[in-house]
């Protein structure tokens, strides 16, 4: 059933307590000159591979087939409903399983377990079945495919971004979520997607570069508390063969090209589990860590990623700004003082929102550039390009940013399935909305999983819990920074700056969840 | 020989069999156009299926129906609208202002017809809002109900779908096109080879 009722947000007294809270979580982490956040994140880890039924579970080739099975099978039941189903989008197994369950329980994922939707991807399944021609079985023959390099000029995760703001345009311009049809064909673009570069480049390219999904789960899984790495570094310098990225006997080449010596990130890793099986010296774990390691570690910020995660930022915010009335509103307002038509509005209105926080964030820099002991800026240049130039501390000042728009996605998909997963029970049992009743569940009108109370309890915990990774976060790279720039320290007013835009943004995401929101199904 | 003559038997009672059991669901849509009197249809059972979309609006609960469940361009399409409150089960029959819209996927969304009213029947049919449209094209329309929601009103979308959308072609040339790129990756490569193979051996 569609309900047309904005579900109500934050009330005004839990907006203004959170508002209060998360002053106060910033003016702690101040006190003291960043003295909370001084000692790096624990490098203590639980590995749970030393678990030997799991391990023995990893290392057999199979596996990925075994978990792949299920999620291509369902993928192919949505392209099915979507093709074939009725076009009610609540009704149909297409709209509900992809956006309503998938689209939500992927943030989930990332934040409990990292990259595993990589592991299960059935896009990933069906490009790497036909250029193996196996399942599971490792084949010593070429693959098929033609292997060529991919383009320099490609490399970096411009193309998923480019790939990312194009599916939001669809999702929210055309309104994809609610046609199962543009659904099933935007699941058909995305096998040819996969397919088509897995036959034509080395590895698994379109995954390290193009890959929309995978981007956004490597830079969100930066927080994960879950990783795949070396047991011991030592061991990976003293190996000449590198199993791990070329492959052997036993398992495949890593499909991102990653060498487990020198991989110290989560983001491009696809946890294939392929080095488990071929590191001949079982150097290989998967171990538990605490929330948001990468962020603290990142060595040599990158400019793509950078803007990937304002990317992220922004887009995040505008998803569930466009749920909002506020946003009928504003469009409304553009559309009246330009003339212009809905889509023409919609998309300078998605542009607009989509450069602000980058122009925002490039402000910022530059006000924490200029922060900078004068002594020590003029030490390291004024070219821009320096590492403490406009741009190296755009770069390096973006990736706290990956805390803040994970958690308030989480928030907000949290609010979503709470709210409306019980729409996956009737559209279960009818998956093509035709009048089946597979399960005897087709009737079922199922009431949301958690009361109002409590979503709003959970979405303020955990907007504030993003709020302190970035905090942290951002007092490494202060630490990082003053080291590779030869500052002797980066001062209290860089704290001030840098930590006030943070709470810029917790702000705006908590305002946006006080807003009534539109929901995606019924309820 | 009997043996065979029974088999041949069989295999004929078989034939007879399936011929009659996709005859008789064909019959039953025949059974209807005689003009035997029900009053609901639904896909489960052997008639043109309706098709039913509910909504809630504040303490209103919408009931949209349109007849038959998958129209033709050309046919004329019943719909049927039928407002009541949740606590109490009130029938709502203020007019209401109905817009019609076809969707076209990646392009905009455009009027098909001026807004119109709509208002409840009489009679048997005072509770229902009733009216007809026809529509010439095969396409996805959106008919958009304006409703009183608090101080305003809200736009209710219900999707029509007018000729099942018919996307083999869709489906079978991406599948082709898999196809195409196999073939071609797998005649470079056995072409590679080939040349490796010569280059390998002394002439």
């Amino acid at each position: 059933m569609m309900s047309h009722d904005p579900v109500q947000g934050l009330p005004a007294a839990a907006f203004w307590a959170a508002l209060a809270a998360a002053l106060l979580l910033l003016a702690w982490s101040l006190r003291g000159g960043g003295s909370r956040f001084a000692r790096p994140a624990p490098t203590r880890r639980f590995e749970l591979t030393s678990w030997r039924p799991l391990s023995w579970l990893l290392t057999r080739r199979p596996f990925q087939f075994a978990v792949q099975l299920p999620l291509v099978l369902a993928l192919f039941l949505i392209l099915a409903a979507g093709f074939f189903g009725t076009p009610v989008a609540e009704r149909n197994f297409a709209t509900v399983a992809t956006w309503t369950i998938w689209w939500t329980l992927l943030i989930v994922d990332i934040v409990l377990l990292g990259r595993m939707w990589c592991l299960v991807c059935p896009w990933e399944a069906l490009a790497s079945w036909l250029r193996r021609l196996a399942f599971w079985r490792r084949r010593r023959e070429e693959p098929l495919a033609l292997e060529l390099e991919w383009p320099r000029w490609l490399r970096n995760v411009y193309p998923a971004t480019l790939l990312f703001v194009g599916l939001t345009w669809l999702e929210l311009g055309f309104g994809v979520t609610r046609s199962p049809r543009a659904t099933a064909i935007l699941g058909l673009v995305m096998v040819l997607l996969a397919v088509l570069p897995a036959l034509v480049f080395e590895r698994r390219s379109f995954c390290r570069y193009g890959c929309l999904i995978g981007r956004i789960c490597g830079l969100y899984s930066m927080m994960a508390p879950v990783e795949v790495r070396a047991r011991d570094r030592e061991v990976c310098r003293g190996c000449r063969t590198k199993d791990c990225l070329r492959g052997n006997a036993a398992g495949y080449p890593c499909p991102t090209g990653q060498c487990l010596a020198a991989m110290s990130s989560n983001t491009y890793c696809t946890v294939c589990t392929e080095c488990l099986k071929s590191c001949t010296r079982g150097n290989v774990a998967i171990n538990l860590r605490p929330w948001g390691s990468d962020l603290e570690t990142v060595a040599r910020p990158r400019r793509d990623e950078a803007v990937l995660a304002l990317v992220m930022l922004s887009l995040t915010s505008f998803h569930g700004l466009t749920m909002t009335p506020a946003w009928s509103e504003a469009l409304s307002w553009l559309r009246g003082i330009t003339g212009l038509g809905y889509l023409a509005a919609f998309s300078l209105g998605m542009t607009l929102v989509l450069l602000l926080p980058g122009a925002l964030h490039l402000l910022w820099s530059a006000a924490v550039v200029r922060a900078m002991p004068v002594g020590n800026r003029g030490a390291a240049g004024a070219g821009g390009w320096t590492s403490s130039g406009l741009w190296p501390v755009a770069s390096r000042y973006a990736y706290p940013l990956i805390a803040v728009a994970l958690m308030y996605h989480l928030a907000h998909n949290a609010g979503h399935f709470l709210l409306e997963a019980g729409s996956f029970v009737p559209v279960l049992s009818d998956p093509f909305g035709s009048g089946r009743d597979l399960f005897g569940t087709a009737g079922v009108v199922a009431a949301p999983l958690a009361s109002r109370g409590v979503i709003w309890g959970l979405q303020i915990v955990l907007v504030l819990l993003g709020l302190y990774w970035a905090l942290r976060a951002a007092e490494r790279a202060h630490r990082r920074h003053a080291a590779t720039a030869a500052i002797p320290g980066v001062g209290q007013r860089v704290r001030l700056l840098t930590g006030a835009f943070l709470l810029l943004a917790t702000a705006w995401n908590l305002w946006l969840l006080a807003q009534p929101m539109e929901m995606r199904t019924g309820m | 020989m009997s043996g065979a003559r029974g088999a041949q038997t069989s295999s004929r009672a078989l034939i007879v069999a399936t011929l009659l059991a996709v005859a008789l669901p064909a019959a039953a849509p025949a059974h209807h156009i005689l003009g035997i009197p029900h009053y609901k249809y639904s896909d489960e059972y052997p008639q043109i299926p309706y098709m039913e979309v509910l909504a809630q609006v504040g303490p209103h609960d919408l009931v949209f129906t349109h007849f038959p469940g998958f129209p033709e361009p050309g046919e004329a399409v019943r719909f049927k609208l039928y407002i009541r409150e949740r606590d109490g089960g009130r029938v709502f029959r203020q007019p209401l202002r109905i817009e019609v819209t076809q969707k076209h996927f990646l392009r905009r969304t455009e009027p098909v017809v001026p807004p119109f009213d709509i208002r409840p029947g009489s009679g048997p049919e005072r509770n229902d809002y009733k009216f007809f449209l026809t529509f010439s094209e095969r396409e996805a329309y959106e008919l958009r109900l304006r409703f009183p929601s608090g101080d305003g009103f809200e736009t209710i979308p219900f999707p029509v779908v007018i000729g099942k959308t018919d996307d083999r072609p869709l489906i079978f040339g991406a599948v082709a096109l898999l196809a195409l790129a196999v073939a071609s990756v797998a005649a470079v490569k056995r072409r590679r080879r080939w040349r490796r193979r010569r280059r390998e051996v002394p002439a």
